[in-house]
């Protein structure tokens, strides 16, 4: 059923590609309006499974395809939808799914009211990190926006309060009030990451999650200075869900083999961005607390942390060089734990304290060949091994075939490539 | 790999040496009979043309439009709105597929833009000083 939408999705966005148009009207008034992106990447690593077989001749599973429509029913409301549909190596698999759907009524400039589901605005571009031919890089900066994050903080159904506030001489303010709650797959990555936080060798799943709010909060201050602006934005989002170890490694009979699991996550950013000209320099600062509670799940002497704060940062500059052809670079740092930047806690085995951290020195070029056509392509040094997932295969046996102790197994110092292709209208 | 990258940003470079070009007229941005104001300023047009004033103040519609391409069009986004075609179309995009906005009506000729904006309540466009505008508020005029 599911491969049955996605070839009827690709098929009607493949027909809209052939027509070589702006956009579309339909209805007797003529104003539904239709855009649509696809795009196709190859992306590879020298060594690690960047969210999948990357490290092995690469991978072809990287896509996004979106088709949008929207209409202003009256000069006040206007209503809109996007289907989307994506593949990053495990993550996506072409499942076509509603990206956003809304109703949105301006009340005046500085109070409009949404609902349906909603993009979050966190950072400055979490909410068009789909979109890959409104940047220069490929990947955005995984410190910030990480795409195993992509699922839980991409949007949610529920009711938005924005506006935009000018302030005379001091500038200008836009704001966005968020409420509802998100939803994510128990096999998807946030559930993943979830399971990266136990000790590999208990076989940990965390299924049945069940998100019980989620708040978001985003100011964005455009200074006098042309071009400048600053932002801060934050969300908080808390689920549980039932968690299970493999029962034949049963730690004590006190320590139940499964049980509930309680889990708020509470994440803020600070952004730069200062544009001059065709030059464009932004710098992020992003942190998340994670509060895990799953009673007596562990014995106390497990290395695991129930409450911890991880922390990303980077800064990139872009320059556009004439209409077709674009440069950027970026420097990211991430850390797992900020309270343990070196992974040397004991949490990782010997050999894999770089499991804690991932830097990343990026070089993208943009070509644009049409106004609708982007070919783009980027290469990344990274040193460290977080962000990634055990369960896309970043494992191997620390033990014996006969007493097995699997564990993380990342390669300290490796390489990414990847080139993409864009088509817009 | 890293050395084709490096390689392939130099040549590319290089190459945009080649490609630029200069362009100078006068521009008008005009606006229908309805529109409630006289005159704008720089600072206002530009928040219209970027989607972050939508309603005039007597809640009418803000319908702005834009010419397909060229001279004008880049002479204007660079004077008014601060932005070159580039940055434009991708601030539009951007407001497209994240569901913030919908893409300005464009047209290909200047005498299409004034009628439209003649017929149309609340809207408003720009043109060159060398197009018809006897039957439309001029808002706003800049020696470039």
């Amino acid at each position: 059923m599911m491969k049955r939408t996605a070839s009827l999705f690709a098929g009607l966005l493949v027909f809209l590609l052939a027509q070589n148009v702006g956009a579309y009207e339909l209805g007797a008034l003529g104003n539904v309006n239709i855009h649509g992106f696809i795009s196709q990447g190859y992306i590879m690593t020298t060594d690690n499974k960047f969210f999948g077989d990357t490290d092995d001749g690469g991978s072809y599973q990287f896509n996004e395809r979106g088709l949008n429509f929207s209409s202003d029913v009256s000069d006040r409301l206007r209503i809109g939808l996007q289907v989307f549909s994506r593949d990053f190596g495990t993550l996506g698999d072409n499942e076509v799914t509603i990206d956003w759907a809304y109703a949105d009524y301006t009340f005046t400039e500085w109070a409009n009211f949404k609902a349906g589901k909603i993009k979050l605005p966190q950072g400055l571009y979490n909410t068009s990190r789909d979109v890959d031919m409104l940047r220069t890089s490929i990947l955005l900066p995984q410190s910030v926006y990480n795409e195993g994050w992509r699922d839980s903080i991409n949007a949610m159904n529920g009711f938005e309060l924005y506006g935009y506030v000018p302030a005379g001489a001091v500038g200008s303010f836009e704001y966005h009030a968020q409420g509802g709650v998100n939803q994510f797959k128990d096999d998807g990555a946030e559930m993943r990451l979830l399971e990266d936080q136990f000790p590999v060798a208990l076989g940990v799943d965390v299924t049945n999650n069940q998100v019980d709010a989620t708040y978001v909060g985003s100011l964005v201050w455009e200074t006098p200075l042309e071009g400048f602006r600053i932002g801060a934005s934050g969300w908080q989002m808390s689920f549980d869900g039932d968690i299970t170890r493999n029962p034949v490694k049963a730690l004590s009979e006190e320590n139940p083999v499964s049980c509930l699991i309680d889990v708020t996550q509470t994440g803020w950013t600070t952004s730069l961005e200062y544009a001059i000209g065709d030059l464009v320099l932004s710098t992020e600062y992003n942190r998340i607390n994670y509060e895990l509670s799953a009673p007596k799940f562990l014995p106390m002497n497990q290395n695991f942390e129930s409450d911890f704060d991880s922390e990303g940062y980077y800064g990139m500059g872009t320059y556009r060089f004439c209409d077709w052809f674009e440069l950027g670079t970026y420097y990211s740092e991430y850390y797992a734990d900020r309270t343990n930047k070196d992974g040397d806690d004991g949490r990782y085995p010997d050999g894999q304290e770089h499991r804690g951290y991932l830097k990343d020195l990026a070089l993208s070029l943009r070509f644009d060949i049409t106004e609708n056509w982007i070919l783009k392509v980027e290469g990344h040094k990274m040193k460290g091994g977080a962000i990634m997932l055990n369960s896309d295969g970043n494992t191997k046996n620390y033990g014996t075939s006969l007493a097995p102790n699997i564990g993380p197994d990342y390669t300290k110092n490796w390489e990414l490539y990847t080139a993409k292709v864009s088509y817009s209208f | 790999m890293m050395k084709m990258v490096l390689r392939g940003m130099w040549v590319a470079a290089i190459l945009c040496l080649f490609s630029s070009s200069a362009f100078a007229e006068q521009l008008r941005v005009i606006g229908n009979r309805s529109v409630p104001v006289a005159s704008l300023e720089q600072k206002a047009i530009k928040d219209i043309y970027l989607g972050k004033v939508t309603m005039w103040n007597n809640g009418m519609k803000v319908v702005f439009v834009t010419l397909t391409k060229g001279d004008t069009q880049d002479a204007f986004l660079k004077k008014y709105v601060k932005k070159n075609r580039s940055t434009f179309n991708r601030h539009w995009k951007k407001k497209v597929f994240t569901g913030e906005g919908q893409m300005p009506l464009s047209f290909e000729k200047e005498r299409d833009l004034v009628e439209f904006v003649e017929k149309t309540k609340g809207a408003i466009g720009f043109v060159t000083s060398g197009a018809a505008t006897d039957q439309v508020k001029i808002l706003s005029e800049m020696s470039i």
